[in-house]
């Protein structure tokens, strides 16, 4: 480490014209040499191995042989000398014993730490209960993920209560001391106790779009590498919803909070449909996953191009739909095998 | 620092390579803290900020890009955490106090025999000095001259220009290049 000896940099160099200033500046340079290089102490040393090894348990915590009761568990058999029992029968009976708790701990921590998913098929809504006592529904073509009782082992809580979306999920947090965050592809909400929706689908295009009930999140981007492989200027980094209708979305960067309708983002949980400003095709993947039936696009609807945006509050059906998105755009459908064709009454599609 | 390689490290990251993890962990786990304690005033918090940034660093492994610089990905996670955290704390009154009573990491310096005295009283001046210049402009000292970021990593950690980030430095070393000035002028002789 020696960052004491720093060169003085070649840009700024050309940035001074002025040779006496130039060098009376490199002077100063070279002088802060005596701030720069902290000497590894022993204390700075321990700090550093104590930090690590919490990390490492936060981090990994996953990881099977750093699970305490598992440890303890080898090192009694080892410790435990061949000669000590009270008789071979029952020594031997004591071992395998023993050896059966071990393994039943490890299967029982293996098992403990595999993480619950809960997924909703395509057409399927589903509700589910997490570990804290908040719900979470699930609409259609959804997958959630979270550490078996928010902990690595039972009494072993994790620090925040944490599940990883794909899909669109709507949230009803208990409060609780320890934070919850829903993760998607790109973004991380942090919430304290209140109701929002999320959704988060990493398909071409994919963004992530925040929507607050009531109560208050935090919304931070977790650029994937094709946001950061993008040339310019990094916007913001985080954004706080705070109020009923607060909502952003998050591409690359997280855009600054406007409102919405409440009721439009959440009709699905009352079987109904919304969409804003969608492109067709978008819309056609919607339609599938809520309803799982194929929405085909003939090629000529496709190129019709346009967003539409469409409300149904309350359940209805997917031809009902399909008829509507036609009279909008002029263009016509027709069932097939498992659902609809949409086209454009051309004639180079018959 | 011609062992480290950020980009190989990063590249094994997105690999789930632990003993990489470790690596990047020990090397840039004290500059951190410091970097972030220039911010927060406070190790403890700072010790906070940046483990929280190691195990966030782990659980986006995936997401990581080893053509961008891990280095400046890692003091902007920090630099965002620690202004998130204590913008409102923060007041220049607070900072000259905490400059004397709470040491930065660089000044754990043991006792010096008597001739070095001076460099000793000439560290506390300089870090007091530096302690007073304007935000942006000590930021970007500590992180070039300090922390050693390349002129293009400052500027991304600082959502700043390249050109500004220099403006900053510039200033900054002649704010104290007039303090050194009053307090011994031989020493811009060396």
């Amino acid at each position: 480490m020696s960052r004491n000896r720093l060169p003085f940099p070649e840009h700024l160099k050309e940035h001074l014209k002025d040779e006496a200033d130039r060098g009376s500046l490199a002077s100063v340079w070279r002088l802060l040499g005596v701030v720069a290089d902290p000497p590894a102490s022993e204390e700075r040393e321990d700090d550093v191995d104590a930090a690590w090894e919490t990390v490492r348990q936060r981090a990994f915590g996953d990881e099977v042989s750093d699970a305490p009761p598992v440890t303890r568990g080898r090192r009694d058999r080892s410790a435990r000398a061949p000669g000590a029992g009270p008789g071979p029968r029952r020594r031997i009976l004591f071992g395998s014993v023993a050896l059966a708790i071990i393994l039943l701990a490890i299967g029982m921590t293996v098992w403990w730490q595999q993480p619950v998913t809960v997924r909703s098929a395509s057409g399927q809504q589903i509700s589910a209960q997490l570990p804290d006592g908040s719900t979470v529904e699930l609409n259609s073509g959804t997958t959630l993920r979270y550490q078996r009782g928010f902990a690595f082992l039972p009494g072993l809580e994790a620090e925040r209560r944490s599940v990883e979306l794909d899909g669109e999920a709507y949230f009803t947090v208990t409060h609780g001391d320890r934070p919850f965050e829903v993760r998607t592809f790109n973004t991380l909400v942090e919430v304290l106790g209140t109701e929002f929706n999320v959704r988060g689908r990493s398909e071409s295009g994919g963004a992530t779009e925040v929507v607050v009930a009531s109560g208050s999140v935090r919304v931070e981007s977790m650029p994937t590498p094709a946001d950061r492989a993008r040339a310019g200027e990094p916007g913001a980094a985080s954004v706080v919803l705070d109020g009923p209708g607060q909502r952003s979305r998050v591409t690359r960067d997280v855009e600054p909070p406007s409102t919405v309708d409440v009721s439009r983002v959440l009709a699905w949980r009352h079987a109904g449909f919304a969409v804003t400003d969608l492109p067709l095709v978008a819309i056609a993947n919607e339609l599938e996953r809520r309803y799982d039936l194929q929405v085909r696009l003939a090629p000529s609807a496709r190129a019709r191009g346009g967003s539409l945006s469409l409300y149904y509050s309350g359940e209805v059906r997917p031809e009902t739909i399909i008829h509507d998105l036609c009279t909008a755009r002029g263009l016509s459908y027709r069932p097939i095998s498992d659902g609809y064709e949409i086209y454009a009454d051309d004639p180079a599609d018959r | 620092m011609n062992d480290v390689s950020f980009d190989e490290w990063c590249r094994r990251l997105t690999e789930s390579d632990r003993s990489a993890y470790e690596a990047v962990f020990r090397e840039m786990y004290e500059p951190l803290v410091r970097y972030a304690c220039s911010i927060t005033k406070s190790r403890a918090s700072a010790a906070d900020i940046v483990q929280d940034v190691f195990v966030r660093l782990w659980e986006s492994r995936s997401t990581l890009d080893p053509s961008q610089s891990l280095e400046a990905y890692l003091y902007r996670s920090v630099r965002n955490r620690a202004y998130n955290l204590h913008r409102n704390r923060r007041t220049r009154s607070d900072k000259q106090e905490d400059v004397q009573t709470e040491p930065v990491g660089n000044l754990s310096r043991p006792p010096s025999p008597d001739d070095a005295m001076d460099a000793r009283d000439l560290e506390r001046h300089l870090e007091a000095w530096i302690a007073e210049l304007p935000d942006r402009q000590r930021e970007a000292l500590e992180l070039s001259r300090f922390e050693g970021l390349s002129h293009e990593d400052v500027a991304e950690v600082m959502e700043i220009s390249p050109r500004t980030v220099n403006n900053h430095i510039v200033r900054a070393l002649r704010s104290l290049r007039e303090r050194i000035r009053s307090y011994e002028p031989s020493l811009l002789d060396a």
